[in-house]
């Protein structure tokens, strides 16, 4: 049911915009000797205007305020770019921690506001909210140590992965829209570990982090209450990213750096095949289009 | 005085609106005996029927003309005989039914066109998004159930497009035209 619009604005476009982002940032061209730190606001820059382009080609841009709250994705990319900014001009973890909370209440609290309206109890509520926080601040630090530590492709190929695979379960658990959505972040995110690793800094910047957690949680979110992503499948998708973090363990640090990312690029990808196995036999069991 | 005044005014707010009730009859609409279905093309191909199970509301009558229309239905009754595509049409894609969990017509002017048909205007509100829609509606009978109540039927058929009301997934498979094809049986004194 895919057009050739959808492929060519869900995954090509967002690629190719965050390119540009990336190439601007970097300026390889230039001189020997200029460093590519401008990937690190590049990236979170790259990512979030490849969704945004993503998302307007295929479904154009969403009425202000949006009708449907998913669509409030579209419009928090911007404040997000702004934060992931800002969050790269401190290097430390409590600014990270502090931001991310900031913008995941922000996210979580724009995405379930008819849920509060209609459906939950203020303790439902408050339950959700507050405990997606606190993931969204663990992903974070997760995802920006683990790419500080990582030199080896295996890790963000993981990365990458992850985001088809998780836009593949979004799509199998009842809405082609967030699955689309998925795979316009993953595109994007593509150019953005790419490139930070071909030239040697980490793959995701702290920026880089905040953006790809709060969107990827977002995305998730939005997958359980306004479609059918299971809560297993949900909290194995919200569990892959941070299962990269068992290479922060001190035994395995110990370990040669390729058969440790080896192992962290596993523990992102299992638990994203169980949930993509699990939705589609679910999806396979009806098929109705 | 003034005490005066204000219950002479009070009696006869009453009164007209004793006057009111009698001179303007409403019926309820009867959920087991009415039904909505919906038409919609699929991949260009064929059309896909479904229907929603959930409604409710009201019709208002004075003598034998229709003088007003309210309907709400529950979005997530929507019933195309299959589990799993129900699960997809309630879902962030389409009717979004955690967020807009009812669809409502009410009247704003209903016309008589002759002894039986009626053109209905009024808002329908789909998808949090609210547009006047005219509907011609036709009394197809009237009759007593076994409580004694009086019943009448009426139909109306009409189009609208799903995108107008920000429902604009997925149009290249499933089409943007959709056929509203309403059955209702209204009990008085209810």
């Amino acid at each position: 049911m895919f057009t050739p619009r959808d492929v060519i604005f869900g995954a090509a476009v967002p690629a190719l915009v965050g390119l540009v982002i990336l190439l601007a940032a970097w300026r390889p061209w230039r001189a020997a000797g200029s460093a590519p730190r401008g990937l690190d606001w590049g990236g979170p820059l790259a990512l979030c205007a490849g969704f945004l382009a993503g998302y307007a080609g295929i479904f154009s841009r969403p009425p202000f305020p949006p009708l449907d709250s998913v669509d409030w994705l579209f419009y928090l990319t911007i404040p997000l770019a702004v934060a992931a900014l800002a969050v790269n001009t401190k290097d430390r973890a409590l600014w990270l921690v502090g931001i991310a909370v900031i913008m995941e209440g922000l996210s979580s609290g724009l995405l379930t506001l008819p849920l509060w309206q209609h459906t939950w109890s203020p303790v439902q509520g408050a339950a959700w909210v507050g405990g997606l926080e606190p993931l969204a601040a663990v992903t974070v630090l997760v995802l920006s140590a683990v790419a500080r530590q990582s030199k080896g492709l295996p890790l963000p190929v993981a990365y990458l992965v992850l985001g088809g695979l998780a836009a593949l379960t979004l799509l199998l658990s009842g809405s082609q829209k967030l699955g689309q959505l998925g795979g316009a972040l993953a595109a994007a995110l593509g150019p953005v570990l790419l490139l930070a690793w071909w030239s040697g800094r980490p793959f995701l910047s702290r920026g880089a982090s905040l953006t790809l957690a709060i969107l990827y949680l977002g995305l998730l979110a939005a997958g359980h209450f306004y479609a059918s992503l299971t809560p297993l499948n949900g909290a194995l998708l919200a569990a892959a990213p941070l299962a990269a973090g068992v290479g922060l363990l001190p035994p395995l640090r110990r370990l040669r750096p390729l058969f440790t990312e080896a192992l962290q690029a596993l523990s992102v990808l299992a638990p994203a095949i169980v949930a993509v196995a699990l939705a589609a036999i679910e999806f396979r069991k009806n098929t109705w289009e | 005085m003034k005490r005066i005044g204000s219950c002479v005014a009070t009696w006869i707010s009453l009164a007209a609106l004793s006057v009111g009730t009698i001179s303007a009859d409403t019926q309820s609409v009867d959920k087991v005996h009415s039904t909505i279905l919906f038409r919609v093309k699929h991949l260009g191909a064929s059309n896909a029927w479904g229907r929603f199970n959930d409604l409710s509301g009201k019709l208002t009558t004075d003598g034998d003309a229709v003088t007003g229309v309210d309907i709400v239905v529950k979005a997530d009754s929507v019933d195309t005989g299959n589990a799993k595509r129900d699960e997809h049409l309630k879902n962030a894609d389409f009717f979004n039914t955690k967020q807009f969990p009812e669809i409502t017509f009410k009247s704003t002017k209903v016309k008589k066109l002759g002894d039986d048909s009626f053109e209905a205007t009024g808002d329908l509100t789909l998808h949090g998004v609210t547009k006047p829609v005219t509907v011609k509606l036709t009394r197809t009978g009237t009759g007593t159930n076994p409580k004694g109540a009086k019943l009448s039927g009426y139909d109306s058929s009409f189009s609208l497009k799903r995108s107008d009301f920000g429902m604009s997934n997925m149009l290249g498979g499933i089409g943007d035209d959709v056929l509203l094809t309403v059955s209702l049986e209204c009990a008085a004194g209810k």
